[in-house]
């Protein structure tokens, strides 16, 4: 053997050449991403170039549904593969009780490496998300990938020097009212308005004080800003603002058009602006060799209504605007790429999945499907729903053409329960989702399909099954 | 609009109060760099923000001219880190109006302080 070959082979055994790096999960949570304005499910091409071209290398899911419209359930839901009424009573700011085995947790106890890189606020340490993460690092409160990105890829970076398989988590809240984007790109979608909602772009419980095209800007005398801000929140908050309407003390702006199309501008931008993260992420992860051995995740915890069925945000409706969200896995290589799934899948489907994928046996008591022959066949049964609880006294199932929405009472109460036994028109709707969002036609849920009625209604009895 | 011109000033090499300037988050400006900027001259044209990062036609495509601060054709990695930065003062705009119109001034999401895990409720 040569001086020189000796000399490089001794370097390769102090440097690593030609060592693989360990394998490891990426799961990238855009809070808020709703699925019907991103490239891969329909938006107008230039909206999300990057998660375009990150489709074509995934398989793409095209209707997966959160299991609640709020963040902190949602993805207490996706990593422990459980419904949230089966952790606690459902609210903003749940917990996940001590113990709980999650995605993080089961990996964590296999010998894998975890850690999480949070944008905070309702990902807060102290709800319980931590368990299994032994790095949990929350970044700025409601922040963006500008933070989280980095810091993400600096955790990678440790990761990728060791031997031990990873798993990350990633999260940001670019998407989120006030839909926070950098201000030069922040009216990028209606570049020439100047009405009265652009006001309001910095004002993040103004977005939430919109109830069918009316704006309050003062609210009624001897209600503080900030403590309605909080109860707008609440269950019925929106029938009380349709009584603000019609006194006339309270001033209110009624919206126009232009004004609607205005806000959904911003939303559009907030999206725009969460894909170039996403490009950036991806090239880091490209630099570093991560996706040859790597499994990438890329989803959304909930949607956003856009006045689509009279109000912004997410808290207050319970249809596909703010339920059915992007879901896209990138297997190693590119594996399957371009794959689409068009049955009908849920969020808490991913951890089992995840554990199954990489032999790790699926903690009992997870509700959640493995999904590996779909990601193999490209096809899932046929039966499967998208169900979904809420705190405003909702819950709800779809097959991906009906939805059954049962309300009136908390979920996981026995009011809630005798609700859905009796469905009866006064608790209980069926609606039509195959129009395009907000045209969604209201159905007799007495009179339509029984068998179709059923399917869903029994879908959603078998979470009392698992509580 | 004083801070505007000096960092204009500042860009063109004319005059910098604490010499040339640096990126903010270095980490966010070598992350955005390297997506854009492939041949690694430390500059983006036109071509290359459209190819590498913002298509023509994408919503966000049009505002390379927006971050050309001094107009001389090319983003360095200030320019472009810049884009990035200025979700900050919206928040701190909202902390504003809030306490304008009586209220604590708390970020959204604020009040979720992060405690000790035993304390958990």
């Amino acid at each position: 053997m040569s001086r020189a070959a000796l000399i490089l082979l001794t370097a390769c055994a102090l440097l690593g050449c030609g060592r693989r790096a360990p394998p490891g999960i990426i799961v990238i949570s855009v809070d808020t991403l709703r699925a019907d304005y991103t490239g891969p499910y329909g938006a107008p091409e230039g909206r999300t170039p990057f998660l375009d071209r990150i489709a074509r290398e995934s398989v793409v899911f095209e209707r997966a549904y959160s299991q609640a419209n709020e963040t902190q359930p949602s993805h207490a839901s996706l990593f422990t593969s459980r419904f949230p009424s089966q952790l606690g009573p459902v609210t903003e700011d749940m917990t996940i009780p001590d113990g709980t085995p999650t995605l993080a947790t089961a990996l964590s106890a296999a010998g894998w490496r975890t850690g999480a890189i949070v944008a905070g606020g309702h990902l807060a340490r102290v709800l319980g998300l931590d368990d299994g993460f032994q790095q949990y690092v929350e970044g700025r409160r409601m922040g963006s990938f500008q933070q989280t990105a980095p810091m993400a890829m600096r955790w990678l970076d440790e990761s990728l020097a060791g031997d031990q398989p990873w798993l990350l988590f990633l999260h940001s809240y670019d998407c989120h009212i006030p839909y926070a984007k950098p201000n030069v790109f922040g009216r990028a979608a209606t570049p020439g308005y100047e009405g009265p909602m652009a006001q309001i772009v910095n004002d993040p419980l103004a977005f939430e004080a919109i109830y069918e095209r009316m704006y309050f800007p003062r609210l009624p005398e001897g209600q503080d800003r900030d403590s309605v801000g909080a109860r707008l929140k609440e269950p019925g908050m929106g029938d009380r603002m349709a009584q603000w309407a019609t006194m006339p003390d309270i001033e209110h702006v009624d919206l126009t058009d232009e004004d609607v199309e205005f806000l959904r501008g911003l939303y559009a931008t907030g999206v725009s602006y969460a894909d170039l993260w996403l490009g950036v992420v991806w090239a880091e992860l490209e630099q570093r060799g991560v996706l040859e051995n790597s499994v990438v995740v890329i989803l959304s915890d909930h949607g956003e209504d856009l006045l689509d069925h009279g109000m912004m945000s997410h808290h207050h409706r319970m249809h596909d605007a703010s339920l059915r969200v992007p879901l896209l896995v990138r297997l190693p290589g590119g594996a399957g790429g371009g794959t689409r799934v068009r049955e009908v899948v849920e969020l808490l489907d991913v951890t089992p999945t995840l554990l199954a994928m990489h032999g790790v046996p699926v903690p009992a008591g997870m509700n959640g499907r493995d999904l590996n022959d779909c990601l193999r066949s490209g096809r899932c049964p046929a039966d499967g729903l998208g169900r979904s609880e809420s705190k405003i006294g909702v819950l709800t199932a779809t097959d991906g053409f009906f939805r059954l929405m049962v309300h009136g009472a908390q979920v996981g109460t026995p009011g809630m329960q005798a609700r859905l036994e009796r469905l009866d028109a006064s608790s209980a709707g069926l609606w039509n989702t195959t129009e395009a969002s907000g045209q969604e036609k209201r159905l007799d849920v007495q009179s339509f399909d029984p068998a179709r009625v059923g399917h869903l209604q029994q879908g959603l009895l078998n979470i009392e099954a698992g509580r | 609009m004083r801070r505007r011109a000096a960092l204009l000033l500042c860009l063109g090499g004319l005059t910098c109060a604490e010499g040339p300037p640096r990126p903010r988050y270095p980490a966010v400006a070598a992350a955005l760099m390297r997506l854009v900027d492939p041949n690694d001259d430390k500059q983006v044209d036109l071509d290359e923000y459209h190819d590498n990062l913002l298509p023509g036609g994408s919503l966000l495509g049009g505002a390379f001219e927006e971050l050309d601060l001094d107009g001389d054709g090319v983003l360095n990695a200030i320019e472009l880190e810049r884009s990035f930065l200025s979700i900050d003062p919206v928040l701190m705009r909202h902390r504003a109006l809030s306490k304008q119109r009586g209220g604590s001034g708390a970020a959204p999401g604020e009040g979720l302080e992060p405690r000790d895990p035993k304390d958990r409720p």
